[in-house]
């Protein structure tokens, strides 16, 4: 477990970031603090390996938070509600890990402190073998929600249900399951496709829709690369 | 009415000054150029006298000569006069003496031939009762005509050497000129027709306009030419005031002393006045026609005046009429022409900066209300967002709506000169659909067809968000049927077409015609159409097109065909 240190001088916003993310999934231990300058001591005594800061905020603001922690071995995160160019230069300046803009999507969060909890093992050396029915209960988990929510299925979505970053999805896939995220997407939609042709009471770009493409022209040039045929042709072989 | 009784009031003055200006001037240069005719006519005119009197009396000293050469024949002729004693007295003529007598004869005869108006010629000797006359050799001195001359040479003969006279003699008005002999006691006496000199003097003089008076020297008149002054004098020896002429005539006088003949010469100043007359006349036409000159020029500095108050009261409404003098004359109606147009032009720029800046203020103030809320707002937000989740973690979709909601509202406080690609808009527009799906409870299925090369164009923000918006909220947001929306973006004929198309409610003709009307009027500000519409214009040129087509209860299209500035892919 990392330490993560939260800092908003708004406390429902703190306290949420703390309590509605699955922080212990992604690996971090949370402390947060509403007074920068509280912050700023706990930080400077405790050994701390990320902070999470908001950069408007009375007393030290995020940035001179950053430039105040500077020497120590810390990695930072803004999280602002707007995008400032000022910001993002003071954010390049401190080399600051990312920026998060409010408000937060549990999908910003698991990719961001996923990528930050990988970087911090590497640099810990720490090598994480979970054992296999952990990855192939994960891969189950992907597979249900995509045949669940073929239409609008995300990556980015997946991550929230596991709570790993979307980047460690797409590496366990890729080295664990048959189909990669796009090709099981893909597989689930055209076997409903299929389904839903076989049912005279659709029309074509109605089933586009339903399986997640705006586009009915994109869904042909899909369903003849997957088939071989079009939509069309699939139906007229039906009815014969 | 106030302001054309003002305007008259300029125009007269304005008028009178223009008048004055040329006349004044003018009426110098003539009272100056008729001084100076009228001393050169009086000059001319004394000098006319001059010569006509200098003529006359050369003339006269020619008859007179005559006489003289006749007196010096006797004079320096002792036998001559011996002869003629003879043959007035009668006595013996020797041969000798019939030979002068001849020779006197002849003279007399041939000055009498030589000069018409030389009516006869006398020689009378003192104590004789015959005298000798050119008509019929010898006279005896017992006639009439004998006895008058006879007493007025005998009245004159102490006291003058020549004198004239004038009388009638049968008739014809005769001139009488006596002279004295110079070595006997006698005279010759010249008589002179008056009628065939006035008949010399007419070819010599031949000026209708000039009288010439023979006076004697107690200023008697003799002899008249020409006489101008026929009610005042006839033929009378009436005395002749010539002062009392010299208001009405130039006049001229020449003293012969010779003969004690005053010569006269009246040249009435009648002349001089049909110059003046003349003057005045054409004085008054240029009066006349300056009048019209000066009122010509006022009118048209008035008319020019009127133009540039019509202009700039109009330019102060806010009119700015692009007519022009049209005819232009001067080389100063060009430049005023060219300060008008730039004045206008300047005070129109003025206005529309103005106007510019008033509306650039409205919108800072518009940003400003909103630039103080971003963090405001997405903070309050996330606070929301979490209280949900921390109520009930499966509101998936509220949370989703919250996260669309401040993604668009990102997207829409962005700089909205800046340029988004196409596929953006569309990402930001699927979020938009999203949310009104969620708000009215529907489900509304909307369809994508981009071509593909249009995925990467720059477009502007909100392009083809207010479009699906109207056919949400006015299509098919009130029909009992699944509802579809296409968004189309293709290429025809060099232009891009942004086309969206919905099936719902449609609108009649008339409605299209009055929404084509509120689109275009540029004040209106509500609709979101006739601002894209402006907003098109700018970003792809004014030959924009928005093109609206309807059936009712079947469905609308708007569409915008714009031109493509990739001319590439057509």
């Amino acid at each position: 477990m990392y330490n993560l240190v939260i800092v908003d001088d708004e406390n429902k916003i703190a306290e949420g970031i703390a309590n509605l993310f699955p922080w212990e999934d992604l690996g971090f231990k949370v402390n947060y603090f509403i007074d920068s300058e509280k912050a700023l001591k706990y930080i400077l005594a405790n050994d701390v390996d990320v902070v999470l800061s908001d950069i408007e905020m009375p007393k030290i603001n995020g940035i001179e938070l950053c430039e105040k922690i500077k020497d120590k071995d810390i990695i930072v995160v803004f999280l602002s509600s707007y995008q400032e160019y000022d910001y993002f230069r003071w954010a390049i300046k401190y080399k600051v890990e990312d920026y998060l803009i409010k408000p937060l999507k549990s999908s910003d969060i698991i990719a961001t402190f996923g990528s930050i909890k990988e970087k911090l093992d590497r640099k810990n050396k720490i090598n994480v073998q979970k054992p296999k029915p952990y990855y192939e209960q994960i891969i189950e988990k992907v597979n249900e929600y995509i045949s669940e929510n073929y239409k609008n299925a995300s990556l980015d979505e997946a991550s929230e249900v596991v709570n790993l970053s979307p980047n460690y999805i797409s590496r366990i896939l890729k080295d664990r399951a048959e189909y990669s995220f796009s090709e099981f997407l893909m597989k689930v939609r055209m076997e409903k496709a299929k389904e839903l042709l076989n049912d005279f009471k659709y029309k074509s770009y109605d089933i586009a829709y339903y399986i997640g493409y705006d586009n009915p022209k994109n869904f042909s040039r899909a369903f003849k690369a997957y088939y071989g045929i079009t939509p069309n042709e699939y139906r007229k072989l039906g009815e014969k | 009415m106030k302001l054309k009784h003002v305007e008259k009031r300029f125009f007269i003055k304005k008028f009178i000054r223009y008048y004055l200006l040329l006349f004044i001037p003018t009426f110098f240069l003539f009272i100056i150029s008729l001084n100076v005719i009228n001393k050169q006519i009086a000059m001319e005119v004394k000098n006319r006298g001059d010569n006509t009197l200098s003529n006359i009396n050369t003339n006269l000293n020619y008859v007179i000569n005559n006489i003289a050469m006749q007196n010096n024949e006797f004079t320096n002729n002792s036998y001559m006069m011996v002869a003629l004693k003879k043959l007035l007295t009668r006595d013996y003529i020797a041969y000798s003496d019939t030979i002068y007598l001849r020779n006197i004869k002849a003279t007399l005869w041939s000055i009498e031939n030589s000069y018409d108006y030389i009516d006869s010629i006398y020689i009378y000797l003192d104590g004789y009762d015959s005298y000798f006359s050119s008509e019929n050799s010898i006279k005896p001195t017992t006639t009439f005509v004998a006895k008058n001359f006879i007493d007025s040479y005998k009245k004159n003969k102490d006291a003058n050497n020549n004198w004239v006279e004038v009388l009638n003699v049968n008739g014809k008005r005769i001139l009488r000129i006596y002279q004295k002999l110079m070595l006997a006691k006698g005279a010759i006496i010249m008589n002179i027709d008056t009628n065939e000199y006035s008949g010399l003097l007419n070819e010599i003089l031949n000026n209708p306009n000039e009288a010439v008076y023979f006076l004697d020297k107690d200023m008697n008149l003799l002899f008249s030419w020409n006489n101008l002054l026929k009610n005042n004098v006839n033929n009378s020896f009436a005395e002749i005031d010539i002062e009392g002429y010299r208001k009405k005539y130039f006049v001229n006088s020449y003293y012969n002393e010779n003969y004690n003949i005053n010569l006269v010469s009246l040249i009435p100043k009648m002349g001089s006045k049909d110059t003046i007359n003349f003057f005045i006349i054409i004085l008054v036409i240029n009066a006349i026609v300056m009048f019209f000159l000066a009122y010509y020029t006022t009118r048209q500095n008035f008319s020019r005046l009127n133009y540039l108050i019509q202009v700039f009261r109009d330019a102060e409404d806010g009119i700015y009429e692009t007519k022009r003098i049209t005819n232009i004359r001067s080389e100063y109606d060009l430049i005023l022409n060219n300060i008008i147009s730039l004045f206008l032009q300047t005070i129109n720029l003025k206005s529309k900066i103005l106007k510019e800046e008033h509306e650039r203020e409205v919108a800072e103030l518009i940003a400003l209300q909103m630039q103080i809320n971003p963090h405001f707002l997405f903070n309050t937000i996330q606070t929301i967002e979490f209280e949900v989740r921390n109520t009930d973690r499966n509101k998936k979709d509220v949370i989703k709506v919250l996260n669309n909601l401040s993604h668009i509202l990102k997207y829409t406080f962005q700089n909205p000169t800046g340029t988004v690609l196409l596929k953006t808009e569309i990402e930001y527009l699927k979020k938009y659909i999203d949310i009104m799906n969620f708000r009215f409870d529907q489900n509304i299925i909307v369809y994508f067809e981009i071509q593909e090369e249009f995925e990467n164009i720059k477009v502007f923000p909100l392009i083809l968000q207010p479009l699906v918006e109207n056919s949400i909220l006015h299509g098919i947001r009130n029909i009992n049927k699944q509802g579809y929306i296409k968004v189309k973006v293709k290429n025809k004929n060099g232009n891009i077409i942004f086309k969206v198309i919905d099936n719902g409610i449609g609108m009649s003709s008339e409605f299209i015609r009055i929404l084509h009307m509120r689109i275009d009027n540029p004040e209106n500000k509500h609709i979101g159409i006739s601002n894209l519409y402006k907003r098109m214009k700018i970003y792809f040129g004014e030959n924009s097109r928005l093109i609206i087509k309807s059936k009712k209860n079947f469905g609308s299209i708007f569409m915008f065909v714009v031109e493509d500035m990739d001319k590439k892919r057509d």
